[in-house]
Order: structure tokens, then sequence, then C-alpha cells
């Protein structure tokens, strides 16, 4: 076990780096640099002034050089500044991580929550009235697009019947709000981007769960739990549920880069304080070290989901040992 | 146990009586006859066997005796089934419930699969109990693996199916079936999924315990010496209809169905003529649902007659036994 662990981490190092090397080519490959937006924006910069900086900050070299660079401050766990303000990446992620990963583990728990059950209830019941409707149910969700939905609910919620605030994660006034106040104002904020990444979301996982419990149930030791005299709550949870749910444990390793990858869209149309807008916004002005920490950080906690997956799946399906 | 409305007489001293049972399957809108009006008694303590050919209707008869053939999947239409004086047709699923694996008890045949792989054994035991009784005991699960010869309990309790072999798992199969002290046993094709050497350690560990314990056994085969050794009577089962039935020695030894004769002439014989070529029954089962008229076995009968083709036999006594054959039921023929 120890073995297998230390061999799939070492096998993270060259994964990543295969990542940061085609996200620097790609980022190299866009039109534009850092310096073009404050360029564009003043007048008081002159073409003389910009030559100089592109040659201060390097820019001037080929893009293996830059990444070369950029790879050895890497290695000092130096992600760079960003070109923007100047701030170090660390910082700007820093501050923003937390914010995605409450709207992130709150979106997936909230999925888990509401998919699983509405795949084992349909699979019991398949072909019933309960199972056809959610097939449907499930499809609009899935071909929903988030960002429309995401206009919809702001126009319908928050603008027309002014229930629910449309962007940010808190209020004006929030630091002067006592702790139940703070607490009220975060969740009412909340709602919308969850509710909008959890009713996309969903649809895949409650399918999944469905056909998993499906090809479970149809298993000679379900007809044996019956043929014990169980009740049927037993043979479903406990006999089927457990053994339909390994394949699903893959499935989250999946989910979780997902909602990443998701939460760029939703993040930027309700003005949410977390790494997908700030990505967002580092792409678009360009701003390489604040892209690359983004980078790398978004798929270290990736390649980590993935092998936790993994190895909650040995650890759910005794079948599975590894070496 | 029986409450309203499913109380039913039994044939005097039947611990469980089939009459007419007919049961379908649905796959893809079509509607496949499984088994086909069989009637069947097994008296208390008696071992009655079930033999036929793969896909002939005995599993679906097992499945169908506990109610366990899904709706999804299938139904039972017509007959009766009577188990110690109650209406299993007429059961609620809480008083089935009640019966399952407390009453009537099953073993399958393939015992890998039809073990749950990601929970110990030992607790795959003591759920029966823990169901009919409403508590956990692990020593009488230790005891009853070591009734039914499993080496070192203590460590089997713990283990998962995967890491039994196939005999310890029929064990544990056995030690799930028997906990609850069950008045009947359905063992359906128990030993053909394991290897020949562990085949009669398993049917003498089965039949030592139905000795000691008392229970009936519904020993259901395509195994024709399997069935020979171990019951007192048997059916025999052709495209979901008992063809023959009565004594199995009276049977077996003096087949009268063209039928069984044909299972008994494609068997080795170990005494005797050597090297002779086995004869088989030339053609295959009908499919159910392109079943012949007449009588089913028509087709590949040797001895069948005009008659066979068109009007269906039905079981009638024959050298003090059931069968349902024009030919052996003789006058019929010629008239």
């Amino acid at each position: 076990m120890t073995t297998y662990l230390l061999r799939r981490l070492l096998y993270l190092i060259p994964t990543l780096w295969g990542i940061t090397v085609l996200s620097w080519g790609l980022m190299q490959l866009a039109p534009g640099g850092p310096l073009d937006q404050m360029v564009a924006l003043n007048v008081k910069v002159s073409p003389e002034v910009k030559v100089r900086l592109t040659r201060e900050l390097g820019l001037d070299q080929p893009w293996y050089v830059q990444y070369g660079r950029w790879l050895k401050r890497l290695s000092r766990l130096d992600f760079g500044q960003s070109f923007k303000d100047g701030q170090p990446v660390l910082r700007k992620i820093a501050t923003r991580l937390p914010a995605t990963l409450l709207l992130n583990s709150l979106a997936i728990g909230v999925i888990l929550l509401v998919a699983v059950p509405l795949g084992v209830y349909a699979a019991v019941r398949q072909g019933g009235w309960f199972d056809r409707l959610t097939t449907i149910w499930v499809f609009i969700g899935y071909s929903t697009p988030a960002f429309w939905l995401a206009l919809l609910l702001m126009i319908l919620l928050g603008l027309k019947l002014g229930w629910l605030p449309i962007s940010r994660l808190t209020s004006l006034g929030f630091p002067g709000f006592p702790w139940w106040g703070k607490a009220w104002d975060l969740l009412r904020h909340l709602v919308l981007p969850v509710f909008v990444l959890a009713f996309t979301g969903l649809a895949g996982l409650s399918r999944y769960t469905r056909a998993s419990m499906l090809e479970v149930i149809r298993q000679d030791y379900i007809r044996t739990a019956r043929a014990k005299g169980l009740r049927e709550s037993r043979v479903i949870i406990r006999h089927a549920l457990r053994n339909a749910l390994i394949p699903i444990l893959t499935l989250l390793g999946f989910i979780v880069p997902d909602l990443i990858g998701g939460s760029v869209i939703v993040e930027t149309i309700f003005a949410y304080p977390g790494m997908g807008r700030l990505s967002y916004e580092a792409i678009m002005t360009r701003d390489y070290f604040v892209v690359m920490g983004v980078v790398v950080i978004s798929a270290f906690l990736t390649v980590l989901g993935n092998l936790l997956a993994d190895l909650s799946y040995a650890y759910a399906d005794p079948r599975i040992r590894y070496r | 146990m029986a409450t309203k409305g499913n109380k039913a007489a039994t044939s005097l001293g039947a611990l469980l009586e089939i009459r007419g049972l007919s049961v379908e399957y649905r796959r893809h809108r079509q509607v496949i006859p499984a088994v086909r009006r069989v009637s069947l008694t097994i008296r208390p303590g008696e071992t009655v066997g079930v033999v036929g050919e793969s896909g002939c209707g005995k599993s679906t008869l097992a499945l169908a005796v506990l109610r366990l053939i899904q709706e999804t999947e299938g139904r039972i239409r017509e007959g009766e089934i009577v188990f110690a004086g109650r209406s299993l047709l007429t059961s609620s699923e809480e008083e089935l419930r009640q019966i399952r694996g407390k009453e009537i008890s099953i073993i399958f045949q393939d015992p890998f699969s039809s073990l749950n792989p990601v929970l110990p054994v030992g607790d795959q035991v003591e759920e029966v109990l823990l169901e009919h009784t409403g508590q956990r005991n692990p020593h009488r699960v230790l005891e009853i693996f070591a009734k039914v010869q499993l080496p070192d309990p203590q460590r089997i309790y713990h283990a998962y199916p995967h890491q039994l072999s196939g005999g310890q798992r029929q064990r544990v199969m056995i030690a799930m079936a028997i906990i609850t002290g069950p008045q009947l046993l359905i063992a359906d094709e128990p030993t053909t999924a394991l290897d020949v050497t562990i085949q009669r350690e398993i049917l003498e560990l089965l039949f030592g315990l139905q000795r000691e314990l008392k229970m009936a056994i519904l020993l259901i085969s395509h195994h024709v010496g399997i069935i020979a050794q171990y019951t007192q009577r048997v059916a025999v089962m052709y495209a979901g209809e008992i063809v023959e039935e009565g004594e199995t020695d009276r049977v077996l030894q003096n087949p009268q169905h063209p039928y069984t004769r044909g299972l008994l002439d494609s068997l080795p014989r170990l005494r005797g003529e050597h090297l002779r070529r086995l004869p088989m029954i030339p053609g295959q089962p009908p499919e159910p649902l392109h079943l012949p008229t007449g009588c089913p076995f028509h087709p590949r009968c040797p001895v069948a007659v005009a008659r066979c083709q068109t009007d269906p036999p039905y079981l009638a006594e024959v050298q003090g036994r059931q069968v349902s054959c024009w030919v052996a039921q003789g006058g019929e023929v010629r008239s």
C-alpha cells in the first residue's frame, strides 16, 4: 500500500509538468501579452517604454527560456508576481481559494445528497412515473447552459422579486454584521451560484447512480438478500447501494475538476470572488504568472482528487488491493 | 403466523403443495412461458428431486415457490402454492418475508455471485438471524460455520467471499440457509458450479444436515446420478412441464416417458459394455416462444405417433407413477 502510494505520487510529477508545459505554450500562442492592456489604456506609456519594459521583464525571450525561468522560480515555490498590481501570485490565490472551495464543496454536497437518492429511487421503480419524470427533468438540467440559467434566476429572484442578492459573496456592510448576520448574508449570496452549479451538475451523477443501481439489482447476491427474508429497504441500501456506489467514487474524481472549470462561468456571472473569476481576469489581461499559478494549483487539486477517488475505491471494494 | 385470508388447505401430510402453477417471463414485450401447469407435493423431511435440461423451468419453479420472481421480469400466471397451511400466492410481502430465510431457505448454483462481494461472509450469515430474531449472535454463526465444516470459523467470519474457495463459499451459503432451522430447503443445482471432487463432500454435508435438522429438501439438478442417489421422489421436467413424476427408484429404473428414457440412456455406464457411443436425444429443447403443438417433446421423440402432434398429453398413472405421454398411457394410441 505504501509503495503504491509512493508510486502514484511520483507519477504526479510528470503529469503536472506536462500540464504546465501545455498551458504555458497555449498562453504564449494567444495573441497579445501582459503589457498590451497597460499600454493601450495609458497614453503616457510610449512605444519606447514598452520595448524597455518588455526587455526588463524578459518577455522578449523565446517561450522556452521564459518557461525555464518560471519553472526555476517555481521549484523554490515562488509563483511570481502579478503583472497587473505587483502582488505575489500566491497571495492573490490565497485570498480567492477559500470562496471557491466553499462554493464547490457546497455544490458537490448538494449534488450528492440529491442525485444519489434520486438515482436509487428511479432505479428501484424503473419505468414508473417517478423514473420517467426524473429522466425528463434530468435531461433539462443536463442541457441547460449554466450562464443562461444563472441570468434567468438573477432576473427573476434577484431583480423582479428582490429575494436574493445577485452578485458577490457578501453585502456592503458585511464587516460590521454580528456573526449570525454574517452567516445569513453568506448563505443568501450562496443560494443562486450553488443552485446553478448543482442543477446543471446533478444530471450526470443521478443517471450514473441509476444505471449503476440497475446493474447491481440484477445480481445474484441481491436475489440472495431477498431470499434471506431481508426488508426491501435493507436489500436496497445495504446490499445494492453499497455496491452501486463503488463505480460512482471514481466519477467523483472527475466531478471535482468539472466544478472548478464550471465555476469560471458561474463565478464570473455572479461576480463571485473565487478562483474561477481570478483565472478569467488573468487570462483576459494575459497576466501570465497568475494564470500559471491558477493552473498549477487547479491541476494539483485535480490529480489529488483523482488519487483520493482511487484510494477510496480500494477502501470500498475489498476485492481491490493495490500493490 | 398465518393471518387474514391466506389460510389454505394442503393435502394430508403435505408440507408444500404446488398446484397447476404457471409462470411466465416478459422480455421485449413478449410473454415467455417458463413453467406450465406444474403440480408437486413435498412432505415434511422428504427429499424431492426435479431433473431436466437447462432452460426447462426448474430454477424458475424454485424462485416461484419463494415468490422471488421480480415484477419487472415476470409473474405467476395461475396456480396455487400452499406451504404449511398458508397460501403463498395470497400472502403479503411482509408475510412472505417472515417465511423466506426462516421457514423456506434456498441455496443457489453459483456461490460466488450469490454472496455480496463487499460484505464479510460472517456478517451476511448473521444478517439472517438479525432479521428474523431481532438480535446479532456471532457465537451462533461460528457454531453453524463449524457445523458446515468450515475450517477456522473465526477467520472465515471476517473473510470476504473472494478470499474463500468455491467449496467454502457454498458451505457459507448452506450455513446461511440452515441457521434458522427451516422446514424446507430448496437446493438449486447446489454443486454444479463446483469441482467434481468437492461436489460429493457438499452433497454429503447437505444430506447429513437434513437428517439432523429433519428438513425437507427440494433438490433441483440436471444430474440424474445425484437425483438417483439422494431423492425419494423425482419430477422430470421438459419445456416447463412435468412429464414424469413418481418414486425415484421406480422412475429411474423403469422410465415410462421417452424423454426420461433418453436422459438415462445418455448417461455413461461404468460397468458392463465398454466403449460404446453414448446415445443422444436428437435435436434441441424447444424455445419457449415456439412450443410445438401437441406434446412438446414430439419433434425429438423416437416413438411419437400422429396424435402426439396435435393433442397435448396430460399426466396419468402408468405403472405406479404419473406420466404425460400418449404412447406410455397405451390404449389411446390406437383409438
